[in-house]
């Protein structure tokens, strides 16, 4: 672990900063205002792979989109993205070149819902359902899973949600109807 | 609104009205105070966003440690830091002068003097024709051996 990062500069570097400013100050090598951002992003980054990606793969796609951002920093300009859409963007690429070159993907190997499992809503209250909802999920398109977890998940509104996907609203709004009512069914 | 439309937004939107266009939460809230269907749909949908927002379990602490250091300790070195590059002279690039465009030669000789040099050349011909035999014309005293002798004179003879 690099301690000797800590700069003078970087001695400020303190939990109530705004990621904006942390990340200036990674823009200019601080390693330490770097850890922070990690820490304080890392669990939404992991829980956000594990639904796109599958809970096998999401620590190394968490630790792929963070070495992203550090040697893509410059890339990012605080006039043109907040820094969590920028780091979604950064996340939701790195799921989906992982899903591209890992599966190929074909619905057949999808697991199927138990049959016997309880209704959804009774389930809500147990943590059983993070592993269904996840197993329910690889029946969507690979752009549905993506928008259902930025906007439910990650509680983003449609609008950012299309800023991170690079679509238009509308094309958002579709995703977002089409994958819900998908779930439903295949939850049902 | 109707209640298809109602059911429409309900499926895009989810069930957190701030959520849905602006310009439609009045008519949802109207749509919902007058239709128990409505409610009952409003309800299935809340139910269904709960179970869709279940978060992920966060990483316990040496979990997230171990991701962090791991991150941290891979962190490929910067070879040249933003501050050290804002440092660093900046290399002169010798680039090829640019031609300058050509401007377009507006001058008395561009529009006069040159596109009209075979009349000018001409002009001037006639002009010394017609100076000599007015010369020549006129009486004069030099001797005949004198305008003999140089050619101008010689043209003022044939001129006579």
């Amino acid at each position: 672990m690099d301690q000797s990062a800590v700069t003078p500069g970087s001695a400020r570097t303190s939990e109530d900063m705004t990621d904006e400013a942390l990340m200036l100050r990674v823009q200019d090598g601080d390693k330490a205002a770097f850890r922070l951002l990690v820490t304080r992003h890392i669990d939404r980054i992991v829980g956000t792979a594990r639904r796109i990606v599958g809970p096998a793969e999401a620590e190394d796609v968490a630790q792929d989109v963070f070495l992203k951002v550090w040697t893509a920093r410059d890339q990012w300009s605080p006039g043109q993205a907040a820094f969590r859409t920028w780091l979604y963007r950064v996340a939701v690429n790195r799921c989906i070149d992982r899903i591209r070159r890992v599966r190929p993907g074909s619905i057949d190997e999808v697991p199927e819902i138990a049959d016997d499992a309880p209704g959804p809503l009774d389930e809500c209250e147990r943590r059983e359902d993070g592993t269904r909802l996840r197993a329910a999920m690889e029946h969507l398109s690979e752009q549905q899973r993506t928008a259902i977890t930025l906007y439910y998940h990650e509680s983003l509104t449609a609008a950012e949600v299309a800023e991170i996907m690079g679509l238009r609203l509308n094309a958002v709004e579709s995703l977002l109807k089409r994958g819900r009512q998908k779930l439903r069914t295949v939850l049902k | 609104m109707t209640p298809e439309e109602f059911k429409a937004l309900l499926d895009t939107y989810g069930a957190d009205l701030t959520c849905w266009p602006h310009g439609r939460r009045q008519s949802a809230q109207r749509l919902l105070a007058e239709s128990g269907a409505a409610r009952d749909a409003f309800a299935a949908a809340q139910e269904f966003d709960d179970l869709l927002a279940v978060r992920e379990p966060s990483l316990d602490g040496a979990a997230r440690r171990r991701l962090t250091d791991a991150i941290l300790d891979n962190l490929p070195e910067d070879p040249m830091p933003r501050q050290t590059r804002a440092a660093q002279p900046v290399r002169q690039t010798v680039r090829p002068t640019p031609r300058p465009a050509s401007r377009p030669n507006l001058g008395i000789g561009a529009l006069v003097l040159r596109p009209l040099a075979p009349l000018w050349v001409g002009c001037l011909g006639m002009g010394l024709a017609v100076g000599i035999a007015i010369y020549a014309a006129q009486p004069h005293s030099v001797a005949p051996a004198q305008a003999e002798s140089g050619l101008i004179e010689t043209w003022a003879m044939y001129g006579r």
